[in-house]
């Protein structure tokens, strides 16, 4: 199905591919952004939770009567005060075997992690409400906990009753002749690969400020979420406000990184109080809290498994995805968004493998919710997929350069097993370019040296290929129903200014520079010209999220739409007022003129004022609107496509891995601004040097976290962020706005591989390797003493009979 | 994480914060709050009055005084950074500071809160035992001054009575080597280990070695097996060695999330080793 709004206008470029400074940084840089929590309503009351001490224990009694006494409170509820209004957030995705649950806004009846909501207080200030929530008692029966994914997947001790099994998703598929690959294979490697628990910990934490107004029964909810619409949406499903009825207000927004998009059982009960109160309250989470109940992220055990010809060339890949799901589907995003990611979508990679086969898994467990966090799926798929490389090419005395190389795929269009059409990409270029950047022979050498003197250096590489730009095509590809919905709006003035409004808001990534950009090229007016309100309220365009690497894919493309509707617009005048053909029309530089005769001109702001103000110069039968709201989206899948290669320092003596630089090579198809492309692969390369070396979230034997503050969850910093020598490569997407792709998550999704691979060659010396992260200092020290504690992985035919199929089984699609 | 209320005293002069700490022994004093306000915030501490130096004036002084530094409590991180005697006198001093946590709380952390806080992983408790200075504390019951060998007596202890103030740090400064170090994984951490070396040189004229070890070890403590080792012998790369090792193996160690008690031995025994080194390269 070919609709219109998969239609892109062609742009002329000018704008487009300019490192502009951006719009933005002047107000959050020099402190004048307005965060959520700079934000007050007058008579604001403040929003406090008590959240369960306990992974896993049944509500005996709450006992709230010293603190309903306590001066300054208002409000204290726990589940049976709120059941009545909403029975829970369902989630489910619509992959093959993931099972709905329930998340109930508080705990009823059991308490299923600690830090899960179980009594709301609203008081006069948050200082008050902690007060109150000190004095609530709340008795529990101990129940067992259930800590352990690769235990509880296969049944025991229950974590969550609406999941008896354990079992979050289970499905499997088989493309090609995977058992012909493995038999007839000269080399088999595997390893089962642990990335671990971490959060996205965005600088400012989750919250929301809901504001009912019963006079005019009408609801204003600000929450730091990357869905707002979503957010209204569930307002009517869960709530049963009207939707027409709500304004969602998206502040300036300090990170989401995934995280935020979720909606949250805080963000749902802050309007249902509100409403009861008829007082606005005010949530706004400290990072105890954020690392509690957030959401957690990324850890799941893969097990991958290649067959290779003698030379190294790869003939079949197994993939077998676990993650540690926590006790319930974190809405909307589910346990599927990393482990069926990782299996269905990331095993074969940039590579031509021929055969492929995957189980994902997802274990119920007494611990945060999984959630969404910058490369789900993406991330742990690329890091078993990456490393496993390296280590067949240690196998077989290759480079990690060459190994790549013979097994890249070598020319497009390219269809994966799983049937995706990938129409373009620089895949070989990338690893070429890479090794060129890193002076492979020099730095072989230099390592060489340095071996000698007691200093062990690691190279690694990862190369990936992205999803990009998630839309409606990508969805259908993965054989899902579900479709996007996205739209801007464009409207000029009478004095030729742009306001541009994007239904994808901004967690700081600078959607008011680039779609400014976007909009002046395919307008011919000035970049200062054009304001752009990204997605600030949901009174204007509509967005399905910023997500997935989408806002500059999806969001220039709806306004390159509704621009070039205006645009249109400005040519039949101007043709008209030039006595000359639209075909022969220009916009540029702030004028419209007729190509060939540039002294035949007339500025495009006297063009506008003529449509607003004087009917005499419209040509015949002419509409005169100056706004459109236009859709875009796309209906085949978009893929940018990149690589890492990362030089760290081992000190042998204390273990501390220290990453010396980073080579970094995208490809995005035409970027819109270069100084942002570079941000985002610094900002994810370095969120990924933090899940390589630094960052863990910690349980004890008894399911408590250990690491509720960044004392303890230690995030990566600048004096650790290493320097980058970053290369564009330029393959445009052919279906979208001026060829751009999008390329958010790429540092994350790559990064955690390079690390392990770096460090794996700096340990090359020692005999160990290590297939858990992070890399800690005593880990290094342990894997340099030899004291690896390698799990092997689980037998494949055992992982396949799990997921319900006959070991021999194979060929074409199944699901369980 | 936000605050309780609380009770809150701002006397004037140091008479009037002793009699306020001692009628009310759930009172505490804060300087710059560095440590004291986020475990407040936490709840993991409720005082009952916050007794404020701030408004007593002469608390912030940095200056020599004949053979000694004198700081006040109220002396800042930032100032004695940033201060010339104290990087002329006391250069072991505006090295380790350098440790301490991030700029925005060096400018509101203090000398003395930080030495009758005695953590462990502080910078300051090390430097004034490595160096032998002394601090004077006021109470009710009058003046007193504590060596720092007596001073830190276990994780976050100190010899301090409840209803004791610190008025004054002393610290000798005369020709010494000295060395500094602390293993942490970013800047601004709390040190996995950090450890302080001052020998003495032919100048001197006192007698040996003081090194101090914090961090892993739990306490602020000195390692006397190692200062053993080097009392008399001339130091060398192979000496240092010998007293790291010896060092090592006469301290206990703590085990948690950032690394077992076996790990920070590693981390301590080699950390003693580089800082005797850099210290000896300085006699």
């Amino acid at each position: 199905m070919d609709n219109p709004h998969f239609n892109s206008p062609p742009i002329t470029r000018n704008m487009i591919g300019k490192r502009v400074p951006r719009s933005e940084d002047a107000k959050l840089l020099t402190g004048r952004g307005r965060y959520l929590n700079d934000i007050d309503v007058e008579g604001q009351l403040h929003a406090c939770f008590v959240r369960s001490p306990a992974a896993h224990g049944r509500i005996l009694k709450i006992d709230t009567s010293v603190a309903s006494a306590l001066p300054g409170v208002h409000l204290i509820w726990t589940s049976a005060d709120i059941e009545s209004q909403c029975a829970g957030m369902e989630a489910q995705f619509s992959a093959d075997g993931c099972l709905p649950m329930t998340m109930p806004l508080l705990a009823k009846d059991v308490v299923r992690y600690v830090g899960e909501p179980v009594v709301l207080v609203v008081a006069d200030s948050r200082a008050v409400a902690e007060d109150a929530c000190d004095l609530i008692g709340l008795d529990l029966e101990d129940l067992e906990a259930v800590l352990d994914p690769r235990a509880s997947i296969q049944g025991g001790p229950v974590a969550n009753g609406e999941r008896p099994d354990n079992v979050g998703i289970r499905g499997h598929a088989s493309f090609g002749d995977v058992d012909e690959a493995f038999n007839n294979a000269a080399h088999v490697v595997s390893a089962l690969y642990h990335p671990g628990r971490v959060a996205a910990a965005p600088m400012e934490t989750r919250g929301c400020l809901a504001d009912y107004d019963w006079a005019q029964d009408r609801l204003k909810l600000w929450v730091s979420a990357q869905m707002p619409h979503y957010v209204k949406l569930c307002l009517n499903l869960y709530l049963g406000f009207d939707e027409s009825r709500c304004e969602v207000i998206s502040p300036d927004t300090g990170g989401g990184f995934g995280q935020k998009a979720h909606v949250f059982p805080e963000e749902m009960l802050m309007p249902l109080a509100s409403k009861h109160l008829r007082s606005p309250i005010k949530w706004v989470e400290d990072r105890r809290e954020n690392l509690l109940a957030g959401s957690h992220a990324h850890e799941q055990f893969v097990t991958i498994e290649y067959a290779a010809n003698a030379d190294g060339r790869i003939t079949g890949v197994r993939t077998h995805a676990l993650v540690d799901g926590g006790a319930y589907h974190m809405p909307p995003q589910t346990m599927a968004v990393e482990s069926w990611c990782t299996a269905a979508v990331t095993p074969t990679g940039v590579y031509d493998i021929p055969a492929t086969e995957y189980v994902y898994e997802a274990a119920v467990t007494n611990k945060c919710p999984m959630g969404a966090y910058r490369g789900v799926g993406y991330m742990a798929g690329t890091l078993a997929r990456e490393c496993l490389m390296d280590d067949l090419g240690r196998k077989l005395n290759m480079s990690p350069f060459d190994i790549r190389r013979l097994n890249v795929v070598p020319e497009f269009p390219w269809t994966n097993p799983q049937g995706i059409v990938f129409d373009e990409g620089s895949w070989l270029e990338t690893i070429n370019v890479l090794e060129e950047m890193v002076d492979y022979p020099a730095f072989l050498k230099r390592q060489a040296e340095a071996r000698k003197a007691g200093k062990y250096l690691g190279l690694g590489i990862s190369v990936f290929v992205e999803s990009s730009g998630e839309s409606t095509g990508m969805l259908k590809a993965h054989g899902m129903h579900e479709i996007y919905h996205d739209t801007a709006t464009v409207k000029m003035d009478s004095s030729g200014s742009v306001t541009v409004t994007s239904g994808l808001n901004s967690q700081g990534q600078g959607h008011e520079t680039t779609l400014a950009q976007v909009a002046a090229d395919v307008l011919g007016v000035s970049f200062e010209s054009i304001v752009v309100d990204a997605g600030t309220s949901t009174k204007g365009a509509y967005g399905s999220g910023t997500v997935g690497s989408r806002a500059g894919v999806i969001a220039s493309g709806c306004v390159n739409r509704a621009a070039y509707a205006i645009r249109e617009k400005l040519v039949a005048v101007a043709a008209n007022m030039l006595e000359s053909s639209e075909d022969d029309i220009v916009l540029e530089n702030g004028m419209a003129s007729v190509a060939g005769a540039p002294e035949s001109q007339v500025s495009i702001a006297d063009v506008a004022m003529a449509i607003y103000w004087d009917e005499s110069l419209w040509p015949v039968g002419f509409e005169p609107e100056m706004e459109f709201t236009k859709a875009w989206d796309t209906s085949r899948p978009m893929f940018s496509n990149g690589g890492h290669a990362m030089i760290v320092e081992l000190d042998p003596a204390t273990g501390f891995v220290n990453v010396e630089q980073v080579f970094s090579v995208e490809d995005c198809g035409v970027m819109i601004n270069p100084t942002i492309v570079e941000g985002q692969i610094r900002g994810g390369v370095v969120q990924g040097i933090g899940l390589g070396l630094f960052e863990q979230l910690v349980y004890d034997k008894d399911g408590n976290l250990s690491t509720t503050s960044f004392l303890d969850y230690q995030t990566p910093t600048m004096d650790v962020s290493p320097p980058f020598e970053i290369r564009h490569l330029e393959t445009p997407s052919k279906i979208s706005a001026s060829g751009v792709k999008g390329m958010g998550e790429s540092g994350l999704i790559a990064a955690p591989a390079a690390v392990l691979n770096a460090v794996n060659d700096a340990l090359a010396p020692f005999g160990s390797v290590l297939y858990e992260l992070p890399a800690t200092p005593e880990k290094m020290m342990r894997a340099m003493q030899g004291l690896v504690d390698l799990e092997g992985p689980e037998p494949w035919s055992k992982l396949w009979e799990r997921a319900g199929v006959e070991p021999r089984e194979s060929g074409s699609m199944e699901t369980a | 994480m936000k605050l309780p209320a609380i009770n809150y005293a701002s006397p004037s002069s140091m008479e009037e914060a002793c009699d306020l700490l001692s009628t009310d022994e759930d009172s505490k004093i804060i300087a710059g709050g560095q440590s004291l306000l986020p475990v407040m915030a936490m709840r993991l501490a409720q005082p009952s009055v916050l007794i404020d130096l701030a408004k007593i004036p002469g608390l912030d002084a940095i200056e020599e005084s004949g053979n000694y530094m004198r700081l006040g409590p109220m002396a800042t991180h930032t100032s004695i950074l940033s201060s010339p005697v104290i990087s002329k006198n006391l250069p072991l001093m505006s090295a380790a500071g350098k440790y301490i946590a991030h700029r925005q709380i060096r400018n509101r952390g203090t000398l003395g809160g930080s030495l009758a806080h005695g953590d462990a992983a502080g910078e300051w408790p090390l430097v004034l035992l490595a160096l032998d200075g002394l601090v004077e504390v006021q109470s009710v019951r009058g003046k007193r001054t504590i060596e720092a060998d007596d001073l830190f007596v276990g994780p976050y202890m100190t010899s301090l009575a409840a209803d004791e103030i610190i008025t004054d740090v002393w610290i000798p400064f005369r020709p010494r080597a000295w060395g500094y170090g602390e293993f942490a994984r970013r800047a601004g951490d709390y040190g996995l280990a950090n450890i302080a070396v001052v020998l003495p040189t032919e100048d001197t004229g006192t007698s040996g070695a003081r090194i101090t070890v914090g961090g892993s070890v739990g306490k602020i403590q000195r390692v006397t097996a190692a200062e053993d080792v080097l009392n008399g012998s001339e130091v060398s790369p192979e000496l240092a060695k010998q007293a790291a090792e010896a060092g090592a193996s006469e301290l206990s160690y703590i085990s948690d999330m950032h690394g077992s008690a076996e790990f920070r031995r590693g981390l301590v025994q080699e950390l003693l080793r580089r800082t005797i080194v850099e210290a000896g390269e300085r006699i």
